[in-house]
């Protein structure tokens, strides 16, 4: 009973009832957990999260025609922003800045809203369909899932999973990748060390130019889309690589050898390091060359 | 004028080129008289040109392939009856709900497929070649046969939601779906060529387990 | 570093000149997904096939579902002695004259080849792209059912009188008739 009470008296529901077809200037301050969940619904316009050092999270920004009601829930500290659409059908869209404290935990959904983050120390989870997604940094972890949003990881600490359809996904940091495309490419490059990385695409490149931490694994998989993998040399990694029809090009070591027309028909193990770097394809190319 | 010997089916005739080689000298004797039958040949070449130029395709004004869909259902295994709970709420009363819906749904079809394909599918990140797992050939097509089914029923799901869906986003899905399906065409010539090949079967699995995968994002979806 | 990766934004050149085989090989094993890829591949022909024989966008549209309902059906009697599209496109004509067969008297087209058949129907509203095909299209649409049957049968489609006869069941004499009668109809709109 009591908890009822301290959780409805907690509850702080913020409603901004618009006036169809006008913009709307909307700004809201919540109380926060320094750790909490913050969720964040925009369907359509714009989304710019940032984390700062007060518990609190400010939503400002303006509302567009087909937007019914900014909802700012807060409840024992998690925070829910939602742009609500109205019931019209027509998709409306929102330009919202949300802030929050930087150690928060941030899930946002959208449909196409371009989405960026920034000085996030937290977890980040993203799912899109059509909007660019950007995350500057710094999130403990990351995934976004999207349909064709092209998506951008400039900064990240830990792990950093990302799945498109089409869209093309650029990893500049993070030490644990996952990243799986159907058509879009995978580039990742310029990445601090990377213990981790499983790259999966079906006719999408792959670049995949890191440096490896001590007993790093890296695993990369296309069936007709090109993989490149640049690495300072044969000792960086142990290299096992095998296609079954498309051609090895090895700048870092011995030439590779056509087996058989199947069960690899090429393949190539060589190196030194104690990393190990697995390619796999099908029709692909694959490219070893130095960094 | 028109003469007595003017007779436009066989002018039409000799047009289509349909006349032999006697019949066509009398008609070109015919024309190098007959001003107006002149004039006859050279306007109805002039409209075959223009036929000629018609489009040969005609987008038609909307997506027509929902209403196919809807109508095959019956020949094929037909798909879980779970995809029946999808339909019925048309218009969900918000994203959210509408989401929680198709969820729902589509775990429910995953659940379906059942502990089979748990046995014999790598996890995700463990498709490559050095983490495939022995699987006799018949346990290999089992899984394929199921893998098949889910899609089918998944994508059935998928096509009864598309008015719901952006048409962009669609037709990127279908386009990659498609691209994923000539990876299993291609894959599987190679199995034919060498059964049994692990390799292979492992890639073959691994790109049916793409396809589920989009499919499944697809339907959880709106967008 | 930093090398470009180029990536296929979208996959039309992947998939766009490939032939059928494999995908009727797998529809007719069952699978819808590559009865779609047909549908997507054909449906802009036999759309403008069940346009042009039926004169209006709407029944165009249900003829062309039918169709296409007909071929997954019929797609195990599919034998690949001709082409998938061939096959299709013969297919849909039978579905268009089947349906107008069965729609019985209630239309002027099912008579469509009498000589008095009434009046045109609705022209179709053809997309604005068409450009100067436009007004060719209003008048094949404004033709009596009849002769524009055996015009868009002929001059649009290829198929021979013979074969035409076959399809509709007129004598070859009423097909090169009904086709005369078409064009100098279409000559005589495109004049005035």
């Amino acid at each position: 009973m009591r908890r009822c009470w301290r959780a409805s008296a907690a509850l702080l529901a913020v409603l901004a009832p618009l006036a169809a077809g006008a913009q709307t200037e909307v700004e809201r301050r919540v109380p926060a957990r320094a750790e909490g969940t913050v969720e964040i619904v925009n369907v359509a316009g714009s989304l710019v999260v940032s984390g700062w050092d007060r518990e609190e999270v400010e939503v400002t920004g303006t509302l567009g025609r087909g937007i019914d009601a900014l909802v700012v829930r807060a409840v024992r500290g998690e925070v829910k922003v939602e742009a609500e659409p109205g019931r019209s059908g027509h998709q409306g869209s929102a330009h919202l800045e949300v802030r929050v404290p930087h150690r928060s935990r941030v899930a946002v959904e959208t449909v196409s809203a371009e989405v960026l983050v920034a000085g996030l120390e937290g977890e980040l989870d993203v799912e899109s369909i059509s909007g660019p997604v950007e995350v500057e940094g710094d999130p403990s972890a990351v995934a976004v899932e999207t349909v064709s949003g092209d998506v951008t990881v400039r900064r990240a600490r830990g792990r950093v999973a990302v799945e498109t359809v089409n869209g093309r996904i650029t990893i500049e940091g993070g030490r644990d990748l996952r990243a799986q495309s159907v058509s879009g490419a995978i580039v990742v490059d310029g990445a601090g060390e990377v213990e981790r990385a499983e790259l999966g695409v079906v006719s999408g490149r792959i670049l995949f130019a890191a440096a490896l931490a001590r007993g790093a694994e890296a695993r990369l998989s296309s069936h007709s889309g090109a993989v490149e993998v640049a690495l300072p040399g044969a000792s960086a990694a142990r290299f096992d690589v095998s296609s079954f029809s498309g051609r090895i090009t090895n700048e870092l070591g011995p030439p590779a050898e056509k087996a058989g027309r199947f069960t690899p028909e090429h393949k190539l193990v060589f190196g030194s390091g104690d990393a190990r770097v697995h390619v796999e394809t099908f029709s692909g190319s694959v490219t070893l060359r130095k960094r | 004028m028109k003469e007595p010997e003017c007779d436009d089916v066989t002018l039409q005739d000799f047009v289509d080129g349909w006349l032999d080689a006697a019949q066509e000298g009398r008609v070109r004797e015919h024309l190098a008289a007959c001003a107006r039958c002149r004039a006859e040949e050279r306007q109805l070449r002039r409209l075959l040109a223009r036929v000629a130029e018609l489009p040969r395709t005609v987008a038609p004004p909307h997506d027509l392939w929902p209403g196919v869909a809807a109508r095959l259902g019956g020949r094929r295994a037909s798909p879980p009856a779970e995809v029946e709970t999808i339909e019925r709420p048309r218009r969900a009363r918000s994203w959210n709900v509408r989401r929680w819906v198709l969820q729902t749904a589509a775990a429910i079809v995953f659940t379906a497929l059942g502990a089979a394909l748990g046995r014999l599918i790598p996890d995700a990140g463990e498709t490559t070649a050095a983490a495939v797992r022995p699987a006799s050939s018949s346990a290999f097509a089992a899984a394929e046969t199921e893998y098949l089914r889910a899609k089918d029923a998944l994508w059935l799901v998928a096509a009864s939601r598309r008015d719901e869906l952006s048409p962009v986003t669609m037709e990127i899905v279908r386009r990659n779906l498609v691209l994923i399906d000539e990876a299993i065409w291609e894959l599987r010539q190679a199995l034919a060529a060498d059964p049994g090949n692990p390799h292979l079967e492992s890639l073959l699995l691994a790109q049916h387990r793409r396809g589920l995968d989009l499919l499944r994002r697809l339907s959880a979806r709106s967008a | 570093m930093g090398a470009e990766v180029e990536e296929p934004r979208t996959n039309e050149s992947r998939i766009a000149p490939q032939d059928d085989a494999s995908w009727v090989e797998r529809a007719q094993d069952g699978d819808v997904t590559a009865f779609e890829e047909l549908y997507r591949r054909h449906a802009g022909r036999v759309y403008a096939l069940c346009l042009r024989m039926c004169g209006n966008a709407q029944e165009a549209e249900e003829r062309t579902q039918d169709a296409f309902v007909r071929a997954w059906e019929k797609l195990g009697s599919f034998r690949g002695r001709s082409l998938f599209s061939s096959w299709l496109h013969r297919l849909t004509v039978n579905v268009v004259l089947g349906g107008w067969r069965r729609q019985g008297r209630r239309r002027d087209r099912v008579v469509p080849f009498d000589e008095a058949a009434g009046e045109p129907p609705e022209a179709a509203a053809p997309p604005p792209s068409w450009g100067d095909a436009v007004d060719l299209e209003r008048a094949v649409a404004a033709l009596p059912a009849g002769a524009r049957t055996v015009f868009v049968l002929y001059d649009v489609e290829g198929y021979q009188h013979q074969e035409i006869a076959e399809m509709t069941g007129l004598a070859v004499g009423t097909c090169k008739a009904q086709l005369h009668r078409a064009r100098q109809l279409l000559r005589k709109a495109l004049e005035s």
